[in-house]
């Protein structure tokens, strides 16, 4: 990834050259290879080439930062394997409805504290170099709408495929209907980006649905609402929504398939 | 009061380098103190139980 975004930039003008111990460091830099968050060559390099300064609160904000990501990760998201465990067609299939709806939440919450765990991990490791690396995560649960909750959920990717899937096809300058196909194809992009499978496909598919559901729903009404029971109903909605796709993303397609046939028909 | 328990739990996370406004005169080293040993506490009473990640390993 942080080499596709460096020969892009590079073509298109945006990052200067380099030394190549400069691209070495940025295409190895250990806290981010393996998952991010996705950082831009021309973001890094002059936090690279900047002389250290407050190493004690580097340090202090760092470790910090990985003690907290361990926690999410083996108090939250390891604890909820219990539960999400079950996510399996054999348990699918003696389970009643509303435990299904817990399962699902329970790994929406999970992926959450899992990822948002490993963030905080990388950044606080590249935080001991001195090195800032974007955020990832922004409280993404209780956003009011999925345009929002993509904004603060995994951020760095969702800027990437803003940047050099979306707009590059055109963004919204584009005729109506082809901004609804620009948010389907980016959103497709980001379900392959997951995995190569149907179900990740399918997960996309349903982020994309989503985003241009919304789109359609706020130039159809205006500018949201600020009636507090509004608020606090669409950021529900929100979660649901978001929570309603993770089957897709959790489980292969057969199951994933069993499990909303047993959570609807049931 | 929302805003202001998102900063401190950001600045008790390690996301901030600033407290809040309203914890600039507390012993901040205390507080800084009792996350790392909450944190250790936590982690050493539930580490363990898996050892990948969601996102490294689908």
């Amino acid at each position: 990834m942080s080499f596709t975004i460096y020969a892009w930039d590079r073509r298109a003008g945006k990052a200067e050259r380099g030394t190549l111990g400069e691209y070495l460091a940025f295409i190895l830099f250990f806290p981010t290879m393996v998952a991010g968050p996705i950082k831009r060559y021309q973001d890094f390099l002059p936090k690279l080439r900047a002389n250290p300064e407050g190493w004690n609160q580097d340090w202090e904000r760092g470790i910090t930062r990985i003690l907290i990501g361990l926690v999410k990760k083996f108090a939250v998201a390891d604890l909820l394997t219990a539960w999400t465990d079950h996510l399996n067609a054999r348990d699918i299939l003696l389970a009643d409805r509303r435990v299904l709806l817990l399962w699902l939440f329970a790994y929406g919450i999970k992926i959450y504290a899992d990822f948002s765990g490993y963030s905080d991990i990388a950044i606080g490791s590249a935080r001991l170099f001195g090195i800032r690396v974007p955020e990832n995560f922004d409280w993404p649960y209780g956003r009011r709408n999925i345009q929002r909750f993509w904004q603060c959920w995994h951020i760095s990717l969702t800027r990437w495929l803003t940047d050099y899937v979306f707009i590059p096809l055109g963004g919204s300058r584009v005729s109506k209907p082809r901004i609804y196909v620009n948010i389907l194809a980016a959103m497709l992009i980001s379900g392959l980006w997951h995995g190569a499978g149907i179900n990740f496909i399918l997960w996309g598919l349903w982020h994309g649905l989503l985003l241009a559901g919304h789109r359609i729903w706020r130039q159809w009404r205006g500018s949201p609402s600020s009636n507090g029971a509004v608020v606090f109903a669409s950021r529900i909605f929100t979660f649901v929504c978001v929570n309603a796709g993770w089957a897709l993303f959790c489980m292969d397609m057969q199951t994933a398939m069993l499990f909303y046939r047993r959570l609807v028909v049931s | 009061m929302l805003t202001d328990l998102r900063n401190t739990m950001e600045y008790l996370g390690g996301e901030r380098d600033d407290p809040p406004q309203f914890l600039t005169n507390a012993p901040l080293w205390l507080l800084r103190c009792a996350v790392w040993i909450a944190a250790i506490a936590l982690i050493y009473a539930f580490c363990g139980q898996t050892s990948k990640f969601i996102y490294i390993d689908f």
